[in-house]
Protein backbone atom coordinates (compact mmCIF):
# COMPACT_ATOMS: atom_id res chain seq x y z
CA UNK A 1 0.00 0.00 0.00
CA UNK A 2 2.66 2.59 1.21
CA UNK A 3 4.85 0.97 -1.75
CA UNK A 4 2.19 1.97 -4.79
CA UNK A 5 1.43 5.23 -3.14
CA UNK A 6 5.25 6.13 -3.42
CA UNK A 7 5.38 4.73 -6.98
CA UNK A 8 2.30 6.97 -7.79
CA UNK A 9 3.17 9.90 -6.09
CA UNK A 10 6.56 9.76 -7.80
CA UNK A 11 4.91 9.38 -10.73
CA UNK A 12 2.34 11.96 -10.70
CA UNK A 13 5.34 14.85 -9.87
CA UNK A 14 7.13 13.59 -13.26
CA UNK A 15 4.20 14.66 -14.49
CA UNK A 16 4.43 18.04 -12.84
CA UNK A 17 7.73 18.72 -13.85
CA UNK A 18 6.75 17.80 -17.34
CA UNK A 19 4.17 20.36 -17.22
CA UNK A 20 5.72 23.02 -15.69
CA UNK A 21 7.92 22.37 -18.79
CA UNK A 22 5.53 21.83 -21.67
CA UNK A 23 3.98 25.10 -20.11
CA UNK A 24 7.16 27.02 -20.70
CA UNK A 25 7.67 25.74 -24.03
CA UNK A 26 4.45 26.75 -25.34
CA UNK A 27 4.83 30.22 -23.79
CA UNK A 28 8.15 30.12 -25.76
CA UNK A 29 6.47 28.90 -29.07
CA UNK A 30 2.62 30.07 -29.18
CA UNK A 31 3.25 33.89 -30.23
CA UNK A 32 5.18 32.94 -33.02
CA UNK A 33 3.19 29.90 -34.09
CA UNK A 34 0.43 32.38 -34.03
CA UNK A 35 1.94 34.60 -36.07
CA UNK A 36 3.35 32.76 -38.28
CA UNK A 37 -0.15 31.21 -39.13
CA UNK A 38 -1.63 34.63 -39.28
CA UNK A 39 0.72 35.11 -42.06
CA UNK A 40 0.48 32.04 -44.06
CA UNK A 41 -3.52 32.73 -43.71
CA UNK A 42 -3.04 36.16 -45.05
CA UNK A 43 -0.50 35.22 -47.92
CA UNK A 44 -3.09 34.25 -50.24
CA UNK A 45 -4.68 37.51 -49.95
CA UNK A 46 -1.91 39.68 -50.83
CA UNK A 47 -2.22 38.21 -54.18
CA UNK A 48 -5.53 40.20 -54.48
CA UNK A 49 -4.39 43.34 -52.27
CA UNK A 50 -0.59 43.82 -52.95
CA UNK A 51 1.80 42.59 -50.17
CA UNK A 52 2.32 44.55 -47.42
CA UNK A 53 -1.62 45.26 -46.74
CA UNK A 54 -2.52 44.55 -43.21
CA UNK A 55 -5.32 42.63 -41.79
CA UNK A 56 -7.69 42.77 -39.00
CA UNK A 57 -9.77 39.59 -38.66
CA UNK A 58 -13.58 40.50 -38.82
CA UNK A 59 -16.46 38.21 -36.80
CA UNK A 60 -18.85 37.18 -38.35
CA UNK A 61 -21.98 34.56 -37.74
CA UNK A 62 -21.52 31.71 -39.01
CA UNK A 63 -24.69 30.39 -39.00
CA UNK A 64 -25.84 33.13 -41.35
CA UNK A 65 -23.02 32.99 -43.66
CA UNK A 66 -22.15 28.82 -43.68
CA UNK A 67 -19.83 28.80 -46.54
CA UNK A 68 -17.94 32.52 -45.41
CA UNK A 69 -14.86 31.14 -43.67
CA UNK A 70 -12.94 34.10 -43.06
CA UNK A 71 -13.42 37.74 -43.39
CA UNK A 72 -10.30 40.23 -42.98
CA UNK A 73 -10.82 44.10 -43.48
CA UNK A 74 -7.61 44.56 -45.86
CA UNK A 75 -6.26 48.21 -45.24
CA UNK A 76 -8.71 51.14 -44.97
CA UNK A 77 -11.76 49.86 -46.44
CA UNK A 78 -11.11 47.11 -48.60
CA UNK A 79 -12.91 43.50 -47.58
CA UNK A 80 -11.47 40.53 -48.08
CA UNK A 81 -13.81 36.80 -48.19
CA UNK A 82 -12.53 33.60 -48.30
CA UNK A 83 -15.08 30.79 -48.64
CA UNK A 84 -15.60 27.19 -49.59
CA UNK A 85 -18.46 25.98 -51.31
CA UNK A 86 -18.78 21.94 -53.07
CA UNK A 87 -18.85 22.73 -56.27
CA UNK A 88 -19.46 19.51 -58.82
CA UNK A 89 -17.04 16.98 -57.07
CA UNK A 90 -15.35 18.88 -54.80
CA UNK A 91 -15.22 21.92 -52.30
CA UNK A 92 -13.78 24.83 -53.88
CA UNK A 93 -12.06 27.11 -51.74
CA UNK A 94 -11.63 30.94 -53.28
CA UNK A 95 -11.05 34.24 -52.01
CA UNK A 96 -12.40 37.60 -53.39
CA UNK A 97 -11.60 41.26 -52.64
CA UNK A 98 -14.24 43.42 -52.46
CA UNK A 99 -13.35 47.79 -52.74
CA UNK A 100 -15.12 50.27 -50.95
CA UNK A 101 -17.88 50.50 -53.49
CA UNK A 102 -18.55 47.13 -53.27
CA UNK A 103 -17.13 45.88 -56.60
CA UNK A 104 -15.06 42.57 -56.73
CA UNK A 105 -11.32 43.87 -57.02
CA UNK A 106 -10.06 40.41 -57.22
CA UNK A 107 -10.47 36.98 -57.18
CA UNK A 108 -8.87 33.27 -56.85
CA UNK A 109 -9.46 29.95 -56.12
CA UNK A 110 -7.04 28.21 -53.23
CA UNK A 111 -8.48 24.62 -54.12
CA UNK A 112 -10.46 23.13 -56.79
CA UNK A 113 -10.64 19.43 -57.88
CA UNK A 114 -13.25 19.86 -60.13
CA UNK A 115 -13.54 18.26 -63.63
CA UNK A 116 -10.65 19.65 -65.79
CA UNK A 117 -12.00 21.61 -68.90
CA UNK A 118 -15.51 22.38 -67.27
CA UNK A 119 -15.45 22.81 -63.49
CA UNK A 120 -11.84 23.32 -63.41
CA UNK A 121 -12.55 26.41 -65.62
CA UNK A 122 -13.52 28.66 -62.66
CA UNK A 123 -10.26 28.80 -61.75
CA UNK A 124 -9.50 30.38 -64.89
CA UNK A 125 -8.72 33.97 -65.80
CA UNK A 126 -11.60 33.76 -68.15
CA UNK A 127 -13.44 33.66 -64.98
CA UNK A 128 -11.62 36.45 -63.23
CA UNK A 129 -12.55 38.81 -66.22
CA UNK A 130 -15.95 37.60 -66.04
CA UNK A 131 -16.72 38.97 -62.45
CA UNK A 132 -13.77 41.40 -61.80
CA UNK A 133 -15.64 45.23 -60.87
CA UNK A 134 -19.05 43.51 -60.78
CA UNK A 135 -21.27 44.91 -57.91
CA UNK A 136 -20.68 41.91 -55.10
CA UNK A 137 -24.41 42.50 -54.13
CA UNK A 138 -25.83 41.20 -57.00
CA UNK A 139 -25.79 37.89 -58.98
CA UNK A 140 -22.29 37.52 -61.09
CA UNK A 141 -22.59 35.39 -64.35
CA UNK A 142 -22.04 32.00 -64.56
CA UNK A 143 -19.43 29.80 -66.81
CA UNK A 144 -21.60 28.44 -69.80
CA UNK A 145 -20.29 24.80 -69.62
CA UNK A 146 -19.25 25.35 -66.22
CA UNK A 147 -22.51 25.25 -64.70
CA UNK A 148 -22.47 23.66 -61.37
CA UNK A 149 -19.54 24.80 -60.57
CA UNK A 150 -20.06 28.31 -61.22
CA UNK A 151 -23.16 28.04 -59.56
CA UNK A 152 -21.89 26.89 -56.97
CA UNK A 153 -19.08 30.16 -56.83
CA UNK A 154 -22.15 32.42 -57.53
CA UNK A 155 -24.24 31.76 -54.47
CA UNK A 156 -21.34 31.26 -52.38
CA UNK A 157 -20.24 35.08 -53.96
CA UNK A 158 -24.31 36.01 -53.20
CA UNK A 159 -23.61 35.07 -49.43
CA UNK A 160 -20.79 37.20 -49.67
CA UNK A 161 -22.53 40.18 -51.26
CA UNK A 162 -25.23 39.49 -48.47
CA UNK A 163 -23.09 39.76 -45.22
CA UNK A 164 -20.97 42.95 -46.81
CA UNK A 165 -24.68 44.49 -47.82
CA UNK A 166 -25.99 43.60 -44.04
CA UNK A 167 -22.88 44.69 -42.17
CA UNK A 168 -20.29 46.04 -43.60
CA UNK A 169 -22.13 48.70 -46.04
CA UNK B 1 38.68 3.15 -27.04
CA UNK B 2 35.70 1.47 -25.38
CA UNK B 3 34.15 4.74 -25.75
CA UNK B 4 34.36 5.72 -28.76
CA UNK B 5 33.37 1.76 -29.92
CA UNK B 6 30.09 2.87 -27.88
CA UNK B 7 29.84 5.95 -29.98
CA UNK B 8 30.51 4.45 -33.51
CA UNK B 9 28.75 1.17 -32.80
CA UNK B 10 25.00 2.99 -34.13
CA UNK B 11 26.77 3.90 -37.40
CA UNK B 12 27.42 0.53 -38.79
CA UNK B 13 27.57 -2.65 -36.44
CA UNK B 14 24.37 -1.68 -34.30
CA UNK B 15 22.87 1.13 -37.33
CA UNK B 16 19.49 1.41 -35.71
CA UNK B 17 17.98 1.73 -39.06
CA UNK B 18 19.75 -0.82 -41.61
CA UNK B 19 20.96 -3.14 -38.34
CA UNK B 20 18.62 -3.21 -35.44
CA UNK B 21 15.49 -2.14 -37.90
CA UNK B 22 14.34 0.31 -35.28
CA UNK B 23 12.24 3.43 -36.22
CA UNK B 24 11.50 2.55 -40.01
CA UNK B 25 7.88 3.74 -40.13
CA UNK B 26 9.50 7.24 -40.14
CA UNK B 27 12.08 6.44 -42.08
CA UNK B 28 10.00 4.78 -45.06
CA UNK B 29 7.78 8.11 -44.71
CA UNK B 30 9.95 10.95 -44.38
CA UNK B 31 13.00 10.17 -46.33
CA UNK B 32 11.58 11.36 -49.95
CA UNK B 33 13.73 14.63 -49.95
CA UNK B 34 17.12 15.29 -47.95
CA UNK B 35 15.74 18.76 -46.20
CA UNK B 36 13.16 16.20 -44.94
CA UNK B 37 15.74 13.61 -43.88
CA UNK B 38 17.96 16.46 -42.42
CA UNK B 39 15.21 17.78 -40.59
CA UNK B 40 13.92 14.76 -39.17
CA UNK B 41 17.27 13.78 -38.14
CA UNK B 42 17.82 16.62 -36.24
CA UNK B 43 14.62 16.16 -34.34
CA UNK B 44 15.31 12.52 -33.56
CA UNK B 45 18.93 13.63 -32.09
CA UNK B 46 17.86 16.57 -30.30
CA UNK B 47 14.73 14.43 -28.66
CA UNK B 48 17.29 11.39 -28.13
CA UNK B 49 19.73 13.31 -26.67
CA UNK B 50 17.45 15.35 -24.28
CA UNK B 51 15.76 11.96 -22.98
CA UNK B 52 19.30 9.98 -22.48
CA UNK B 53 20.54 12.50 -20.33
CA UNK B 54 17.39 13.21 -18.44
CA UNK B 55 16.91 9.30 -17.97
CA UNK B 56 20.73 8.64 -17.03
CA UNK B 57 20.46 11.65 -14.53
CA UNK B 58 17.45 9.43 -13.11
CA UNK B 59 18.34 6.13 -13.20
CA UNK B 60 19.18 6.00 -9.67
CA UNK B 61 15.70 7.68 -7.99
CA UNK B 62 13.00 5.64 -10.57
CA UNK B 63 11.91 2.89 -9.38
CA UNK B 64 11.93 0.26 -11.34
CA UNK B 65 8.13 -0.59 -11.00
CA UNK B 66 7.32 2.15 -13.32
CA UNK B 67 10.00 3.24 -15.23
CA UNK B 68 8.70 2.24 -18.42
CA UNK B 69 5.61 5.24 -17.84
CA UNK B 70 8.21 7.61 -16.33
CA UNK B 71 10.25 7.17 -19.73
CA UNK B 72 7.10 7.46 -21.35
CA UNK B 73 6.07 10.59 -20.12
CA UNK B 74 9.74 12.16 -20.53
CA UNK B 75 9.70 11.20 -23.45
CA UNK B 76 6.67 12.85 -24.73
CA UNK B 77 7.10 15.68 -23.11
CA UNK B 78 10.57 16.18 -25.22
CA UNK B 79 9.02 15.64 -28.34
CA UNK B 80 6.06 17.81 -27.73
CA UNK B 81 8.53 20.85 -27.11
CA UNK B 82 10.66 19.92 -30.33
CA UNK B 83 7.61 19.71 -31.81
CA UNK B 84 6.46 23.47 -31.04
CA UNK B 85 10.00 24.98 -31.67
CA UNK B 86 9.83 23.23 -35.16
CA UNK B 87 6.16 24.99 -35.98
CA UNK B 88 7.72 28.26 -34.35
CA UNK B 89 10.70 28.64 -36.25
CA UNK B 90 10.62 26.40 -39.26
CA UNK B 91 6.80 26.21 -40.35
CA UNK B 92 8.03 24.74 -43.87
CA UNK B 93 9.97 22.10 -41.87
CA UNK B 94 6.69 21.23 -39.71
CA UNK B 95 4.81 21.35 -43.15
CA UNK B 96 6.32 18.55 -44.70
CA UNK B 97 7.06 16.67 -41.71
CA UNK B 98 3.82 16.86 -40.88
CA UNK B 99 2.48 14.22 -38.06
CA UNK B 100 6.00 12.37 -38.23
CA UNK B 101 7.63 14.45 -35.96
CA UNK B 102 4.93 14.07 -32.98
CA UNK B 103 5.45 10.47 -34.13
CA UNK B 104 8.89 10.48 -32.90
CA UNK B 105 7.43 9.68 -29.24
CA UNK B 106 6.75 5.85 -30.72
CA UNK B 107 10.07 5.84 -32.39
CA UNK B 108 11.20 2.71 -30.81
CA UNK B 109 15.35 4.37 -31.06
CA UNK B 110 14.22 6.80 -28.25
CA UNK B 111 12.74 4.29 -25.77
CA UNK B 112 15.50 1.39 -26.77
CA UNK B 113 18.14 3.71 -25.88
CA UNK B 114 16.86 5.05 -22.65
CA UNK B 115 15.84 1.13 -21.58
CA UNK B 116 18.80 -0.77 -23.10
CA UNK B 117 21.36 2.20 -22.32
CA UNK B 118 20.56 5.26 -20.59
CA UNK B 119 18.91 3.69 -17.35
CA UNK B 120 22.07 1.57 -16.72
CA UNK B 121 25.13 3.75 -17.50
CA UNK B 122 26.81 6.99 -16.95
CA UNK B 123 25.41 10.53 -18.05
CA UNK B 124 28.69 10.98 -20.37
CA UNK B 125 27.98 7.54 -21.76
CA UNK B 126 24.29 7.96 -22.59
CA UNK B 127 25.32 11.55 -24.25
CA UNK B 128 27.36 9.24 -26.34
CA UNK B 129 25.55 6.94 -27.05
CA UNK B 130 22.37 9.19 -28.07
CA UNK B 131 24.75 11.28 -30.37
CA UNK B 132 25.98 7.69 -32.37
CA UNK B 133 22.53 6.34 -32.51
CA UNK B 134 20.91 9.65 -33.47
CA UNK B 135 23.88 10.16 -36.30
CA UNK B 136 23.23 6.62 -37.48
CA UNK B 137 19.34 7.08 -37.98
CA UNK B 138 20.19 10.47 -39.90
CA UNK B 139 22.65 9.04 -42.07
CA UNK B 140 20.53 5.89 -42.71
CA UNK B 141 17.75 8.74 -43.42
CA UNK B 142 19.97 10.93 -45.54
CA UNK B 143 21.27 7.78 -47.45
CA UNK B 144 17.45 6.86 -48.02
CA UNK B 145 16.56 10.32 -49.10
CA UNK B 146 19.66 10.45 -51.38
CA UNK B 147 18.55 7.82 -53.11
CA UNK B 148 15.01 8.24 -53.75
CA UNK B 149 15.45 12.18 -54.80
CA UNK B 150 17.85 11.88 -57.22
CA UNK B 151 16.14 8.77 -58.94
CA UNK B 152 12.31 10.17 -58.21
CA UNK B 153 12.81 13.72 -59.12
CA UNK B 154 16.36 13.84 -60.65
CA UNK B 155 17.43 17.02 -58.91
CA UNK B 156 19.41 16.95 -55.83
CA UNK B 157 17.90 19.96 -54.14
CA UNK B 158 18.56 21.81 -50.39
CA UNK B 159 16.35 24.68 -49.57
CA UNK B 160 17.17 26.99 -45.94
CA UNK B 161 14.76 25.08 -43.29
CA UNK B 162 14.34 28.23 -41.96
CA UNK B 163 13.22 30.33 -45.07
CA UNK B 164 11.81 27.83 -47.35
CA UNK B 165 12.51 30.40 -50.69
CA UNK B 166 16.15 30.09 -49.89
CA UNK B 167 17.30 27.71 -51.80
CA UNK B 168 20.92 26.40 -50.83
CA UNK B 169 21.86 24.38 -53.93
CA UNK B 170 19.87 22.31 -56.51
CA UNK B 171 21.77 19.82 -59.12
CA UNK B 172 19.84 18.38 -61.91
CA UNK B 173 21.24 15.06 -61.65
CA UNK B 174 19.00 13.40 -64.01
CA UNK B 175 16.80 14.32 -66.90
CA UNK B 176 13.65 14.71 -65.99
CA UNK B 177 12.40 11.68 -69.00
CA UNK B 178 14.15 9.44 -67.20
CA UNK B 179 13.67 9.83 -63.74
CA UNK B 180 11.73 6.65 -61.90
CA UNK B 181 8.52 8.57 -59.57
CA UNK B 182 8.43 4.93 -58.23
CA UNK B 183 11.07 6.15 -56.07
CA UNK B 184 9.23 9.34 -54.67
CA UNK B 185 6.39 7.09 -53.59
CA UNK B 186 6.24 4.51 -50.78
CA UNK B 187 7.04 1.14 -53.10
CA UNK B 188 10.25 3.12 -53.97
CA UNK B 189 10.87 3.87 -49.83
CA UNK B 190 10.21 0.28 -49.11
CA UNK B 191 12.82 -0.83 -52.00
CA UNK B 192 15.49 1.45 -51.63
CA UNK B 193 15.35 0.47 -47.88
CA UNK B 194 15.84 -3.65 -48.66
CA UNK B 195 18.13 -2.83 -50.78
CA UNK B 196 20.40 -0.93 -48.17
CA UNK B 197 19.63 -3.12 -45.19
CA UNK B 198 20.59 -6.18 -47.59
CA UNK B 199 23.90 -4.47 -48.33
CA UNK B 200 24.82 -3.95 -44.95
CA UNK B 201 24.13 -7.36 -43.70
CA UNK B 202 25.77 -8.83 -46.52
CA UNK B 203 29.15 -5.90 -44.85
CA UNK B 204 28.12 -7.43 -41.22
CA UNK B 205 28.36 -10.49 -42.50
CA UNK B 206 31.43 -10.07 -44.28
CA UNK B 207 33.23 -8.76 -41.61
CA UNK B 208 31.53 -11.35 -39.18
CA UNK B 209 33.16 -14.22 -41.00
CA UNK B 210 36.68 -12.89 -41.56
CA UNK B 211 36.66 -12.57 -37.95
CA UNK B 212 35.71 -16.21 -37.63
CA UNK B 213 38.32 -16.82 -39.90
CA UNK B 214 40.82 -14.96 -38.38
CA UNK B 215 39.73 -16.73 -34.81
CA UNK B 216 39.84 -20.14 -36.58
CA UNK B 217 43.55 -19.40 -38.29
CA UNK B 218 44.46 -18.28 -34.54
CA UNK B 219 43.36 -21.59 -32.51
CA UNK B 220 45.15 -23.74 -35.61
CA UNK B 221 48.60 -21.63 -35.19
CA UNK B 222 48.12 -22.20 -30.82
CA UNK B 223 46.77 -26.08 -31.48
CA UNK B 224 50.65 -26.39 -34.07
CA UNK B 225 52.92 -24.37 -31.46
CA UNK B 226 51.46 -26.95 -29.12
CA UNK B 227 51.75 -29.96 -30.61
CA UNK B 228 55.26 -28.98 -31.64
CA UNK B 229 56.16 -28.06 -28.21
CA UNK B 230 54.39 -31.39 -27.04
CA UNK B 231 57.25 -32.84 -29.80
CA UNK B 232 60.13 -31.27 -28.69
CA UNK B 233 59.26 -32.62 -25.14
CA UNK B 234 59.11 -36.08 -26.04
CA UNK B 235 62.65 -35.58 -28.05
Amino acid sequence: MKKSLYLALFLAWICVLSGGLLALANDVTAPVIAKNKAQAEAASFDELFGAGTEYVEVTFDQATYPHVEKIFQAGADNYAYKATIYGFQSDITFIVGVDASGNIMGFATLANADTPGFGLRVSDQEYVDLIMGKDITKNVDTLAGATVSSKAVQSALAEVGQHYANEVK
Amino acid sequence: MNRWKNFTSGFVRENPVFGLYLGICSVLAVSTTINNALGMGVCVIITLLLSNVIISVMRDIVPNDIRIPVYIVIIASLVTVVEMLVNAFSPALAESLGTFISLIVVNCIILGRAEAFASKNGVVDSILDALGMGLGYTVSLLAMALIRQVIGTGVLEFTNPFDASQIIFSFTIIPSDFTVSLFSSAPGAFLTFGILAGLLAMYNGKKQEKAEAEAKAAKAAAAKAAAEAKLKEAK
